[in-house]
């Protein structure tokens, strides 16, 4: 739950957190393939 | 049917969400009435306005990889936003803090042009290396939307609309939204990221049928 929101979809749909942008095949792998598109902090 | 999202023009996936929510839409065809609002979310709001070098060099200085590694994410970034007809140009990318463009996108709103001011604005940042940290760059692109230019650059030295970007910001942390993009369904139903059009279109669908 984010906020007063009933979430809907899937889980792994890519964002963008915290400056990482995280490309689809990279959400199940390592912390460091997570953030190689956009660490930006 | 009131969507609310919460993005930012720095943020890859935002612009393929867009596509994405734009077609499963499209497939509601006139069942529903859809008015989309954008609220200002910075990725990096400590970017600064001129950054020398490409996006490889500023991402492999912040997460310590090789270019040669960043090189070959972006291309893989690049070939997505390709499937949705979006041609994003990395290499042209200039780099910059987003707080005046979300300036301009709160003077769009009032104005009532706000999804064509974000959609060139994406377009600029993503396909045409424009520099979207500067309010004559910005001004530039907001004429072509139909605002007035002498307008966009008072109220944008003015800051006048900080205010109203700061609010933003504040609120998505208070819904305790991290991530983007970051989608509001008629205030109650939430969708988190570059989701499918189906999803979009599903969570739609669903809040419409509960109205």
């Amino acid at each position: 739950m984010t906020g007063p929101f009933e979430i809907l979809g899937e889980d792994d749909a890519p964002v963008c957190v915290d400056g990482v942008c995280a490309l689809p095949h990279a959400q199940d792998d390592d912390e460091t393939a997570r953030g190689a598109l956009g660490e930006r902090r | 049917m009131k969507v609310d999202v919460w993005s930012d023009i720095a943020c890859p996936w935002c612009f393929v969400g867009k596509r994405r929510f734009e077609q499963g839409v499209a497939t509601l065809g006139d069942d529903v009435e859809v008015e989309v609002e954008y609220h200002s979310f910075e990725l990096a709001p400590d970017t600064p306005v001129d950054f020398e070098g490409s996006e490889v060099d500023f991402l492999a200085g912040h997460k310590g990889m090789p270019a040669a590694q960043v090189e070959q994410m972006l291309g893989q970034m690049t070939q997505v936003a390709a499937g949705e007809g979006l041609a994003y140009d990395f290499d042209a990318l200039q780099h910059t803090n987003t707080r005046k463009a979300h300036e301009l996108l709160h003077l769009a709103k009032a104005h009532g042009v706000q999804p064509a001011m974000k959609e060139r604005l994406l377009r600029a940042y993503f396909e045409q290396g424009r520099h979207l940290g500067r309010v004559d760059e910005l001004a530039d692109l907001a004429v072509e939307v139909g605002l007035d230019r002498d307008e966009v650059v008072r109220e944008l030295e003015a800051g006048t609309f900080a205010g109203a970007v700061q609010a933003d910001v504040d609120q998505a942390m208070r819904y305790g939204i991290g991530g983007v993009p970051f989608y509001v369904v008629d205030g109650k139903y939430g969708v988190s990221g570059a989701q499918s059009p189906e999803t979009f279109a599903g969570a739609i669908t669903k809040a419409a049928s509960e109205q």
